[in-house]
C-alpha cells in the first residue's frame, strides 16, 4: 500500500504540560514522529503549549504552535492551517481526548478534516468501558466479572456467584474510599452496607478479584492493511494491583512459559486487530501462575509504556505508527536500526530490562506512599544488563536516591513484623523491603506466597543479598571473583562499604585486574544481522563490541530520571547541546539512563550510552572512549554534581570550570565574589549543625529562608517565621550533614526577577530579564513568569543586567549561567547562581528565539561565541511570553497544594501574545483554567490577607463574577459593597464549602494560607477538595491580580492564534 | 566445573559445564535468538547434532515440564547458555534446567558471553565444535570433532515404528523425520486422526494406510543427503493432498527438481517475518532450518507462497494445481507465535476437499 498521496500536511497534537502519568515520553514520541513525516514529504504543524519540549523546537516542525491544548484553540488553528489530516495518537490521553472532542463537536467533519491512524471508532470502543467489556465478551477474551449494585442482597448474590474475594468499588467516592477486598460472605456483609452508604448514589461496583496475578504487557503495532507485530512484552514485578507506571518493570517477561508467551501474543493481536487500531496499541493483561488470564485494559495509542519498549528493543515505535499513519505498511518500512531489514518483525533481545520508577516522595514527606491504581511517579530509570541482578542494581544507582545497591540502613533496626509488612504492602520502598527480608533469611517460598511476586525476582534479589554477605565476610578475597560480582551490577561503592574500602581503591583494584565493562549493542535481533544502531550498554564480560568513535568527540551528561525540581527541561538542554556538537564538528556522546526522553533516542546523538550517571559508570565511558571532555552543565544537579570527582580523575570538563562552580555553590566562597563584585544578596550564613544554624538566624534576623545546599528545586526549602520553628525544622531535616551544610538567609519579600545569560567568560549575552508575578517566597519554579518584565523598573533591569554580567565575569563563566534576584524598592540583590542550564532556558529559547544552548556550546568549546548576536541584553522580543507552572496534586494524595518556597509544580505551559494579558490568558487556559462568564469564585482569605484582597475581589465582582465566602470574608465584603454569597465553614453545617467544591459547585478557589488552628486544616481540605476536583486553586493574591488583569481584557481582546515562527520571525511566514 | 567450546578454527569460548558434566559434545554449533521455549527448542528433533548456543541471556526462570517436550527428550548435541537460573519458578513445580540436562545425559556451557559467541557465528558461519572440560586432551577433542557425522540424522531421530492418534476426522499420515508434537497436536486440535510412520516407511506402505492426506514433518540435517527418502515423499504429492513443514518442504523441493543450498548460519528463531502472498499479509513465524530450496526449477507447477522478509529466500510453495502446500517455518509453533495455525485450517479444507472428490 503506497503512502496516501493526499495527505501533504499534517496536523500533529502534542500532550501538553508534564503531569503525573503524562511526562517526557510525549516528547519523545512527538519528536520521532514529526521528524518520520518530514522524512516523507509531509508539512508538519505542531501544537503542543508545553515550551521545556525538543518537538517545540523550530527544527522539528515545520510550523509550531505554543497554544492552549484545547478544542476551541485546536479550531482556530485547524482552520487557519487546514491541514490534510490530524496525528493525535502520540499526544498521549490528552491528544486521545481531544481527537474525540474535535471529532464528536463536528469540528473535523465541518473542516473536512482526517484524523489519521486509529480511527475514532477505535479509540471509543476501547475508551468506552461499556463497548470494550461487549468486544471482549464476543471474541471470548476473559475480563473481571463485575456488576452494580444498590443492595447488599443483590450484592451478596453476585459474590456468592462470582466467588470471593471480590472487590469492591463505590461509584463517586474520591480516592477509593470505601472501597477494597471482601474474601468471604462475613466480611462482604459487614464492607458492602458501608460502601454502599459512602456512594451519593449509593451504587457499588462489586468485581471479581484479580490481585496476586502477575501483570503482564504487550506492546502492539497494527498498520492499515492489518499486520500485527509485537514490538515486545514485559513483566510487572509488582503483581496486579499496582499501576504499571508505579511498578518495577522488566522486558523482556521472565517467568511466562513460551505457551503462555505466546497465548497472550495472540489474544494481543486479536484485541488490537478487532478494534481496527492502526497504529500503536498497549494490552495489559493478569496472568494467573496456573495460566489463566484477564484482559485489564488496552491504550489505543504510543504511552509510557510504548516509550519504554522502544528503549528496551531499540524499536522506534513513535516513528514506524507515525508512517503508517500516512497509509505505509510494516513490510513497506525499514528498520531503522539495522537498516537492511524491515519493520514488519519483531524484536528480540539478548539482554534484561529492569525499570524502575522515581516517585516524588522525597518532596512530599507527608504523601501518601502507598501504591495502587493511580500511578505517583513523576519519572522513571531504566537499565540493561545481562542479568536480573546486574540491571536491577544499575536501576537503583540511576534513581540517584542516594543509594549504592539495595541497601537502606533505616530498615536494619526495624522489628521483623515491621520488615514483612513492608515487603507486603507496595510501596516506593518496597523493593528494599524485600532486600532486608532476604537478608534476614526469610524463606524465599513464604516470601513468594505473601507478597505475590514470582519467586524468580526473588531469587534474583537473595542472590545479591548472598554476595552482600560474601563481601562482608570475604572483604580481602573479592578480587578473586570481581567479575563475577561486577557481573552482578555491584557498585565500587558498594563494594567498598562491604568490604570496608573506599569506592576509589576498589576501582584502581578492579582496574589492575583488567576488570572493566564491556559495551553491547542494543541492535532488535539479538546479534543475528548487523546492526548501524549507535546504542550500547555496559556488561561484564570479555568481549569489546563498542569501537571508540574516531574523531573529536564529547560526551554530554544527561539529567536521569524526571524528579520535580528536575523535569524535562533538562532532558530539552541536552538535546539541544548534542545538536550543537554535531553543528560544530564534534561526535556527541550521550549517557543518560531515562527511557522517556529524546535524549535517548537512537538517532539524538552519534552514540548513547544508557548508563547510571554515576561517578563510576562515567568514568568507565571516559576510559573506553577517551573524549576531549565531558559536558556537565545541561544535565542539571545531576551533572553537575559530578564535576568535581570528575575533575580530581582528570576528566577535563568543558564549559566553566571547577573553581567557577564552587564559587557559585559555596556559600562562604560565593559570598566573597559578591563582596569582591560589591554585589549585594540578602544575609545568610551557612551551618553545618543545628546550634550554629540557630544562631545564625538570630543574628540574620526572622524571618529566615532555610534551604540545604546542593540541591534542586528547592527541595527542603522553608521559610521560617520564629525559632520554635526552626527548631522543630532541624529536628525533621535529614538533608543537613557533613557536606551538606545548611543556607540560612533573610527572607525579603520583593519582585522576583531571573535572567539566563551565557558567556564566553569575558562577552555576556542576556536575551531577556523574566519577572515573576508572585513574590519572593515562592519557588522560582512554581511562579508565574512573564518575559519581557512588566512591572520591574528601568533602574531594576539595568542592575540585573549588570549584576549579571559581572558575576558572568567574576565566575569566569563558559556557558550558562542563571540567576534569580529579588528587588526591593529600587534595590536588587542576588538569591542564588547556577553556572549550568536551568529549568528556564527551553523557555527563554522559544520566547526569543535566541539559540542560547548553541552559544553556550560554542562558548564551551572555542571560547568565543557567534558576533552576530551582540551582547548585554538584547533587543526585548515585541511580544510577551508567560510561563506557568502545572501541577499534579490530584495524584498524590494529602499533598498540600499550597506554594511556598519548596517546589511543587511538575510541568509547565506557555502562553504568548501581543500584551502581557493576552498571553497570561492564554497560558491560564493552557494551564487548566475554566471560568465562564459570570463563573463562580470560593474566596477563602486568611485575616492578615484580607485588606490586600479586597480589591482584587471587588474587580472580580464588578466583572459579573460570583464571589462565595464564609462569614468572616462576607462580613467584610458587604460592609464594603461588594456583593458575595455565603458559605458554610465545615465545622458548620452541610452543605458546607468542601461539600460544595466536591459537588463542582464552584469554577475557581482562591485560599490564601492561615497559620494555626481549625482554619489552618480546613484551608489543607480547601485546597485537596479544589485539586481533586480538578479546579484550579490560587494561593498566592500575585497570582490573582495577574489572572484579574487577563480577565479583565478578555471581554475587549479578540484572540487570534499565531505560529512561533511568526513570533521569531523565522521562515513559514505567511 | 571448566568448559570449553572449540571450534574447528581453533576459537574457543569458556563457561561452566552444566548438566552432565562428564560428557563431551561434537556437533554444529548455531544459535536460536528465540526468548522462550528454551525446553521445546531442545526437544525439536531438528537439532539433532546440533551445540544450540540461545541468545537470550537468561534461561530456565520458569523450569522444565513435560507439557513443554517436542518429543520424547533432549535431541540438541548440547546448549550455551549465558546463566541459567538454578530454582525453576513454574506453578505446580518444574525441574531445573541443570537438573533436566543431567537427566537426559546432557552437557551444557553456562556463563558465556553467548553475544560475542552468537557474532562470531555470524560472521564465520555455521562450523563444528566440541564442547568439554577445560584442559582436555586436544588429541581427542580433535577425534571427536573429526568424528561428527550428520549424513544419517533422519534415522536417527525418527519414530522406530509407527504409531496412532485417533480421532474421527480426517485421517493423516505424518512422516516422521523427526517431527515435533506440536504437529500433530495441531492436527488433532482439527480432529484429524493421525498416523505417525517412520521415515522408511515406502509407497505401498502409504497406500495400506489409506491416508486421506500426508504431512512430512520437520527434521535435522542436509536434505541433499535424504535421496533414499524422494521416492515415498514423490509418491506422497502426486496422489495426496500433502504438507511439507521444514525439512518436508526441501524434500518436496528436491523430489521437484529443485536444489537446496546452505544458508550462511541459518534461521533459528521465533521473529522472522515472512510474507505469505496469498493472504498479503505478515506472518511471524518460528523458524530452523540451516538450508532453503531455490525456487526457480519449481516455477512452472508451484507458486511461491511464502518469502522471507529479511534475506527473501524462499519460504513455502503452493503447488498450481496439486494439493500441495509446503512451507520452510513451524506453523505448528511450539515454540514461536501462533501466526501461522491458519496454515493447518487449509491444510484441512484440502484434505476436504479432495475427500469430497474423490468421494464424488
Amino acid at each position: 500500500m503506497p503512502k496516501r498521496p493526499d495527505v501533504r500536511k499534517v496536523l500533529v497534537i502534542g500532550s501538553g504540560p508534564i503531569i503525573i502519568g503524562q511526562a517526557a515520553e510525549f516528547d519523545y514520541a512527538g519528536t520521532q514522529a514529526c521528524r518520520a513525516l518530514r522524512e516523507e514529504g509531509v508539512e508538519v504543524v505542531l501544537v503542543n503549549s508545553n515550551p521545556a519540549t525538543i518537538m517545540t523546537d523550530l527544527s522539528v516542525a515545520d510550523t509550531v504552535y505554543l497554544e492552549p491544548l484545547t478544542v476551541s484553540f485546536l479550531a482556530y488553528i485547524l482552520g487557519k492551517e487546514r491541514p490534510d489530516g490530524v496525528l493525535a495518537t502520540l499526544g498521549g490521553q490528552m491528544g486521545l481526548n481531544l481527537a474525540s472532542e474535535l471529532g464528536r463537536s463536528g469540528v473535523l467533519t465541518d473542516l473536512g478534516i482526517p484524523l489519521l491512524g486509529t480511527p475514532l471508532s477505535a479509540i471509543k470502543m476501547a475508551e468506552d468501558r461499556e463497548d470494550f467489556r461487549n468486544l471482549m465478551i464476543e471474541l471470548h477474551h476473559p475480563i473481571p466479572k463485575s456488576r452494580t449494585v444498590t443492595t447488599v442482597e443483590e450484592g451478596l448474590a453476585f459474590a456468592n456467584d462470582i466467588g470471593y474475594p471480590v472487590i469492591l468499588r463505590p461509584a463517586y467516592t474520591l480516592g477509593g474510599t470505601g472501597g477494597g477486598f471482601a474474601h468471604s460472605a462475613e466480611e462482604l456483609l459487614v464492607r458492602l452496607p458501608h460502601a454502599l452508604a459512602l456512594s451519593p448514589i449509593t451504587q457499588v461496583l462489586v468485581e471479581e478479584s484479580i490481585a496476586g496475578c502477575k501483570e503482564v504487557e504487550y506492546e502492539v503495532i497494527r498498520d492499515g492493511a492489518g499486520n500485527t507485530i509485537i514490538v515486545c512484552n514485559m513483566e510487572n514485578l509488582d503483581p496486579v494491583g499496582v499501576h504499571t507506571g508505579d511498578s518495577i518493570v522488566v522486558a523482556p517477561s521472565q517467568t511466562l512459559t513460551d505457551y503462555e508467551y505466546q497465548m497472550l501474543r495472540s489474544a494481543a493481536i486479536d484485541i488490537v486487530s478487532h478494534l481496527g487500531v492502526e497504529g500503536g496499541c498497549n494490552v495489559q493483561f493478569a496472568l494467573h501462575p496456573d495460566g489463566r488470564y484477564w484482559v485489564i485494559e488496552v491504550n489505543p495509542r504510543v504511552s509510557r509504556s510504548s516509550a519504554l519498549a522502544s528503549k528496551a528493543t531499540g524499536y522506534p515505535i513513535a516513528r514506524i505508527v507515525s508512517k503508517i499513519a500516512l497509509g505505509l505498511t510494516l513490510p513497506e518500512i525499514a528498520n531503522p536500526v539495522t537498516e537492511d531489514t524491515t519493520a514488519a518483525f519483531e524484536p528480540a533481545l539478548d539482554y534484561i530490562v529492569v525499570k524502575i520508577p522515581r516517585w516524588p516522595f522525597d518532596k512530599f514527606p507527608g504523601a501518601d506512599r502507598v501504591l495502587g491504581t493511580q500511578m505517583k511517579a513523576t519519572g522513571e530509570v531504566m537499565a540493561i544488563d545481562r542479568t536480573f541482578p546486574g540491571g536491577l542494581q544499575k536501576a537503583v544507582r540511576s534513581l540517584e536516591m542516594r543509594r549504592t545497591g539495595l541497601n537502606d540502613p533505616q530498615l536494619a533496626s526495624l522489628p521483623p513484623e515491621a520488615v514483612w509488612e513492608g515487603c507486603i504492602t507496595a510501596t516506593d520502598e518496597r523493593l528494599f523491603y524485600l532486600a532486608e527480608g532476604l537478608r534476614r533469611h526469610f524463606r524465599v517460598e513464604d516470601m513468594a506466597e505473601k507478597t505475590s511476586i514470582d519467586r524468580w525476582f526473588l531469587d534474583g534479589i537473595a542472590e545479591i543479598i548472598r554476595w552482600e554477605e560474601w563481601l562482608e565476610t570475604q572483604a580481602g578475597e573479592w578480587v578473586d571473583e570481581a567479575w563475577k560480582i561486577k557481573q552482578l551490577g555491584f557498585s565500587d561503592a558498594r563494594i567498598a562499604e562491604l568490604t570496608g574500602s573506599t569506592p576509589a581503591a576498589v576501582r584502581a583494584q578492579r582496574l589492575a585486574l583488567g576488570v572493566r565493562p564491556g559495551y553491547k549493542m542494543v541492535d532488535t535481533c539479538a546479534g543475528e544481522f548487523p546492526a548501524r544502531t549507535p546504542y550500547y550498554y555496559a556488561a561484564y564480560e570479555p568481549s569489546r563490541e563498542a569501537v571508540p568513535l574516531t574523531g573529536p568527540k564529547v560526551l554530554v551528561i544527561g539529567s536521569g530520571p524526571i524528579r520535580i525540581g528536575q523535569g524535562i527541561e533538562f532532558d530539552a538542554a541536552s538535546v539541544y547541546a548534542l545538536n550543537a556538537l554535531k553543528r560544530l564538528g564534534y561526535q556527541a556522546i550521550m549517557v543518560n539512563n531515562n527511557p522517556e526522553t529524546v535524549s535517548t533516542d537512537f538517532n539524538a546523538s552519534d552514540r548513547l550510552y544508557f548508563e547510571p550517571i554515576t561517578l563510576e559508570d562515567v568514568l568507565n565511558i571516559v576510559d573506553w572512549e577517551q573524549p576531549l571532555g565531558v559536558v556537565v552543565q545541561f544535565g542539571g544537579q545531576t551533572a553537575i554534581n559530578l564535576s568535581e570527582a570528575l575533575t580530581r580523575n582528570g576528566v577535563n570538563i568543558i564549559g566553566t570550570g571547577l573553581e567557577g562552580l564552587s564559587r557559585a555553590e559555596d556559600r562562604e566562597l560565593f559570598d566573597a565574589l559578591l563582596g569582591e563584585l560589591g554585589i549585594k544578596r540578602p544575609p545568610g550564613h551557612t551551618a553545618i549543625a543545628a546550634p550554629q544554624a540557630i544562631a545564625a538566624a538570630r543574628d540574620i534576623g526572622y524571618p529566615v529562608l532555610v534551604r540545604p545546599s546542593f540541591v534542586l528545586g528547592g527541595r527542603a526549602m522553608r521559610i521560617i517565621e520564629d525559632q520554635g520553628q526552626l527548631e522543630q525544622y532541624l529536628s525533621t531535616s535529614t538533608e543537613m550533614g557533613e557536606g551538606q551544610p545548611l543556607l540560612i538567609d533573610r527572607y525579603m519579600s520583593g519582585l522576583e526577577l531571573e535572567v539566563d545569560a551565557v558567556s564566553d567568560g569575558d562577552r555576556v549575552i542576556i536575551p531577556a530579564v523574566m519577572e515573576h508575578v508572585e513574590r519572593a517566597g515562592v519557588h522560582s519554579g512554581d511562579s508565574v513568569a512573564v518575559l519581557p518584565p512588566v512591572r520591574a523598573s528601568r533602574q531594576v533591569i539595568e542592575q540585573v543586567v549588570d549584576i549579571a554580567t559581572r558575576l558572568c565575569r567574576g565566575l569566569k563563566v563558559k556557558g550558562l549561567l542563571n540567576v534569580q534576584f529579588v528587588a526591593v524598592n529600587n534595590d536588587v540583590y542576588v538569591i542564588e547562581a547556577n553556572p549550568r542550564s536551568s529549568r528556564t532556558v527551553p523557555f527563554v529559547i522559544k520566547a526569543t528565539g535566541v539559540p542560547l544552548v548553541d552559544l553556550a556550546m560554542e562558548a564551551s568549546l572555542t571560547g568565543r561565541m557567534d558576533d552576530r548576536w551582540g551582547q548585554g541584553l538584547l533587543q526585548p522580543p515585541e511580544h510577551f511570553s508567560v510561563k506557568m507552572p502545572v501541577f499534579s496534586f490530584a495524584k498524590l494524595g494529602q499533598v498540600d497544594a499550597i506554594l511556598g518556597p519548596e517546589m511543587k509544580s511538575t510541568g509547565e505551559v506557555m502562553g504568548i501574545d501581543h500584551d502581557f494579558s493576552s498571553a497570561l490568558y492564554k497560558a491560564l487556559i493552557a494551564g487548566g483554567f475554566r471560568v465562564p462568564a459570570g463563573g463562580k469564585i470560593l474566596a477563602t482569605i486568611a485575616d492578615a490577607d484580607k485588606a490586600e484582597a479586597l480589591p482584587y475581589l471587588r474587580e472580580l465582582a464588578q466583572l459579573g463574577y460570583r464571589i462565595y465566602a464564609t462569614a468572616g470574608t462576607l462580613a467584610l465584603l458587604s460592609s464594603r459593597g461588594i456583593p458575595a454569597r455565603p458559605v458554610y465553614k465545615i465545622r458548620e453545617r452541610r452543605p458546607h464549602l468542601v461539600d460544595m467544591i466536591r459537588e463542582g459547585q464552584f469554577d475557581l478557589v482562591i485560599n490564601t494560607i492561615s497559620v494555626g488552628g481549625d482554619q489552618e486544616r480546613e484551608g489543607f481540605l480547601i485546597r485537596r477538595a479544589a485539586v481533586e476536583q480538578g479546579i484550579l486553586c490560587f494561593t498566592s493574591l500575585d497570582t490573582v491580580r495577574a489572572a484579574l488583569e487577563a480577565l479583565r481584557d478578555r471581554h475587549r481582546q479578540t484572540f487570534s492564534v499565531h505560529p512561533l515562527n511568526e513570533w521569531l520571525h523565522v521562515g513559514q511566514v505567511r | 566445573m571448566k568448559g570449553t567450546l572449540l571450534f574447528e578454527d581453533g576459537t574457543r569460548f569458556d563457561g561452566t559445564l552444566i548438566g552432565d558434566t562428564g560428557r563431551m559434545a561434537a556437533g554444529e554449533v548455531v544459535f536460536n535468538t528465540a526468548m522462550t521455549g528454551y525446553q521445546e527448542i531442545l526437544t525439536d528433533p531438528s537439532y539433532y547434532g546440533q551445540i544450540v548456543v540461545l541468545t537470550y541471556p537468561l534461561i530456565g526462570n520458569y523450569g522444565t515440564f513435560p507439557e513443554a517436550a517436542e518429543s520424547l527428550f533432549p535431541w540438541a548435541e548440547a546448549v550455551i547458555v549465558k546463566d541459567d537460573a538454578p530454582v525453576p519458578s513454574h506453578f505446580g513445580g518444574a525441574e531445573s534446567f541443570d537438573s533436566y540436562l543431567k537427566r537426559y545425559h546432557k552437557v551444557g556451557l553456562s556463563g558465556v558471553d553467548t553475544r560475542e559467541l552468537t557474532l562470531y557465528i555470524r560472521g564465520a558461519g555455521t562450523q563444528h565444535a566440541v564442547l568439554a572440560e577445560s584442559g582436555h586432551d586436544a588429541l581427542d577433542l580433535a577425534q571427536a570433532l573429526e568424528a561428527i557425522d550428520l549424513s544419517r540424522s533422519v534415522y536417527e531421530v525418527t519414530t522406530p515404528e509407527p504409531y496412532h492418534i485417533v480421532h474421527d476426522g480426517p485421517h493423516i499420515v505424518v512422516i516422521d523425520y523427526g517431527a515435533k508434537n506440536s504437529i500433530m497436536e495441531q492436527l488433532a486440535a482439527r480432529n484429524m486422526s493421525v498416523t505417525v510412520v517412520p521415515c522408511t516407511v515406502t509407497p505401498g506402505e502409504i497406500e495400506a494406510y489409506r491416508p486421506d492426506g500426508i504431512v512430512l514433518s520437520n527434521g535435522p540435517g542436509d536434505p541433499s543427503l535424504f535421496g533414499d527418502l524422494l521416492p515415498t515423499v514423490k509418491h506422497c504429492i502426486a496422489h495426496y493432498p500433502t504438507l511439507g513443514i521444514c525439512l518436508g518442504h526441501q524434500l518436496i523441493g528436491l523430489a521437484e527438481g529443485a536444489r537446496t543450498y546452505p544458508l550462511k548460519f541459518g534461521h533459528h528463531g521465533a521473529n522472522h517475518p515472512l510474507m505469505d502472498h496469498q493472504t498479503g499479509k505478515v506472518l511471524i513465524t518460528s523458524q530452523n532450518h540451516g538450508y532453503a530450496v531455490e525456487a526457480e526449477p519449481l516455477l512452472d507447477r508451484y507458486r511461491i507462497r511464502l518469502t522471507n522478509l529479511h534475506d527473501q529466500t524462499v519460504e513455502g510453495f503452493q503447488h498450481r494445481e496439486k494439493p500441495v502446500l509446503t512451507v520452510q517455518h513451524h506453523p505448528e509453533a511450539g515454540p514461536g507465535p501462533w501466526d501461522s495455525h491458519y496454515l493447518f485450517d487449509e491444510f484441512l479444507t484440502m484434505v476436504r476437499e479432495w475427500g469430497d472428490g474423490n468421494h464424488a
